[in-house]
């Protein structure tokens, strides 16, 4: 897509409170580890320039707050998002059973054009503790497909502490939202603006 | 006339500290290392009036260091509860006094009894020294669990390596107030302001071991900001049912949203260049907002910073804190607007 002169991918990542949201980030963005990151509240975001196919892409990623009572104010960050990480923890399976309400929410909130086709993908994370695993790898094959037979979203099993498949979920994230933005391009050929101001105004009705 | 003479310099001493430590001077340690002066100006009329300098300012606290009264006195209370008192040791107080001092302004008119308000924390915590051990894995329960080690992890006091003292202090708060507002449980950010609270009491105490005497005074410091500064709709999660229904009609949900309204509306009339800057980039105020508001600035600031903010903030109540976050806006202007 020629027209485009920078590419901005805005990538959000959601899930319950302790999955590791803001461990995965950091280990993308800056190849690091720490057992010391605070609780996150609100958002925070990170940004990374990587190459995708000879294309220089800015991706922009976004952590957000896990506890669930933080969603009614994720309309603000979710707008304009072009892929969604969903996250879960491989020891927690009411954290699996919870990533229905994340994506259904997601759409609700950022109100996506093709809803059916936003790009998703799936981390189960925390796969340095596999001998406290409560969440067998076939469950969420099976999640995956039942969300769309014809074209299941990818899954990967990660850890933020070991880096494993960390930057392999990333990379395939940012190509599918990629490819789907090329995609949407040629029905909406202008970069859109994003007015979060717009946003707020619905949020109103204080004064 | 020798006791006289002891209270006029103590008076003087205590003059001399206000001077040194105005609330103006206090207010622009916060952002130390910004030298700009220019987007102040508009600032001034945010700011708290500056305060003038009175003898009577510091009755309470002189009284107190010459041992003629203990924080227990009827005599204090009666002093403490006096307004205009009240308004003026807002921008100072002595370590020792913190406690009594603080949840005197959360519980504004209404008046703790101590004894008794010890048997309630007691009980809430249904006698244990330590809940960790007793704390479940799923929901409030849970919540809590998960952000024990993850609150102010950088802190010595809080070293996630091990269970420190300071983990079950925050565990033990945390759930009493749980309890104790059934329909807050627990809310992100309260574990930011109770870690805060925690690690202020151990500077005050020279960091000494706390007790559960201190934890209970934490306790009826938060509990009572939650009842009497209207925080209870900001941690309270949307109701469900009704509200949802209601929600589709004026998209209003939580208190929290509509601080992050009020502060946009508010930034739009102070702080117009730097509103539609982030208005055309895209960035919404409650990127950083909500984590002000929600742990009411105990998460950003400084330990002494966050005193000072709290001192004029159980006064003042929230406002105080749309104040802060225009004036800290304000000292970033020029390095957001870049």
């Amino acid at each position: 897509m020629a027209h485009r002169k920078k590419v901005l991918l805005k990538v959000i990542i959601l899930g319950d409170s302790g999955v590791g949201k803001t461990s995965l980030m950091n280990q993308y963005v800056n190849q690091k580890f720490s057992n010391q990151y605070k609780a996150t509240i609100g958002a925070d975001f990170l940004t990374k320039e990587i190459t995708i196919d000879e294309k220089l892409v800015t991706m922009q990623i976004w952590d957000t707050a896990g506890q669930e009572r933080f969603q009614s104010l994720g309309v603000a960050f979710y707008r304009g998002a072009d892929a969604c990480v969903l996250v879960y923890d491989i020891t927690n399976p009411i954290s699996f059973e919870k990533l229905d309400s994340w994506r259904d929410e997601f759409l609700a909130q950022a109100g996506p054009r093709d809803p059916e086709n936003f790009p998703f993908i799936v981390l189960g994370n925390k796969v340095d503790q596999e001998n406290e695993r409560r969440v067998p790898t076939q469950k969420i094959e099976l999640w995956c497909k039942a969300k769309n037979a014809q074209q299941p979203m990818s899954f990967f099993e990660t850890s933020a502490k070991e880096a494993t498949g960390v930057e392999e979920a990333f990379q395939t994230i940012a190509k599918i939202a990629l490819q789907k933005g090329q995609d949407d391009d040629i029905f909406v050929p202008a970069a859109t603006i994003d007015l979060s101001g717009a946003a707020t105004k619905s949020s109103g009705g204080c004064c | 006339m020798r006791a006289v003479a002891v209270r006029e310099s103590n008076m003087k001493k205590f003059e001399r500290l206000k001077e040194n430590e105005g609330i103006e001077r206090r207010l622009d340690g916060f952002v130390s290392n910004q030298q700009s002066n220019e987007p102040k100006q508009s600032f001034e009329s945010l700011k708290s009036t500056k305060i003038k300098a009175s003898k009577e300012h510091f009755v309470a606290m002189i009284l107190i260091s010459q041992g003629w009264i203990t924080p227990q006195d009827t005599l204090y209370l009666t002093i403490l509860s006096c307004k205009k008192q009240c308004r003026r040791l807002r921008d100072g107080i002595p370590a020792q006094l913190r406690a009594s001092w603080w949840i005197n302004l959360a519980w504004k008119d209404q008046t703790l009894v101590s004894h008794d308000s010890s048997i309630f924390f007691h009980e809430l915590l249904e006698d244990q020294c330590n809940i960790i051990p007793h704390l479940a894995h799923t929901g409030v329960e849970g919540e809590i669990r998960r952000d024990l080690f993850r609150t102010f992890p950088q802190e010595v006091y809080f070293d996630a390596s091990t269970t420190q003292p300071g983990h079950i202090q925050l565990a033990n708060i945390l759930m009493a107030l749980s309890k104790y507002f059934p329909d807050i449980g627990y809310c992100q950010g309260m574990n930011y302001v109770v870690g805060k609270l925690l690690l202020l009491w151990y500077q005050d105490y020279q960091q000494q071991q706390l007790t559960l005497d201190h934890e209970e005074e934490i306790f009826w410091v938060v509990a009572g900001i939650i009842k009497n500064h209207q925080l209870h709709s900001l941690w309270a999660p949307s109701m469900p049912g009704y509200l949802q229904l209601f929600d589709l009609f004026t998209n209003e949900t939580t208190r929290l949203r509509k601080h992050i309204f009020a502060l946009q509306k508010l930034m739009a009339q102070f702080l117009p260049q730097l509103a539609s800057h982030l208005r055309q980039i895209g960035m919404h105020a409650g990127y950083f907002a909500t984590q002000w508001f929600a742990t009411l600035f105990s998460r950003v600031l400084s330990l002494d910073a966050f005193a000072t903010v709290w001192n004029l903030f159980l006064v003042d109540g929230f406002k105080l804190l749309f104040r802060l976050a225009l004036l800290l806006l304000s000292y970033m202007q020029l390095d957001l607007l870049q």
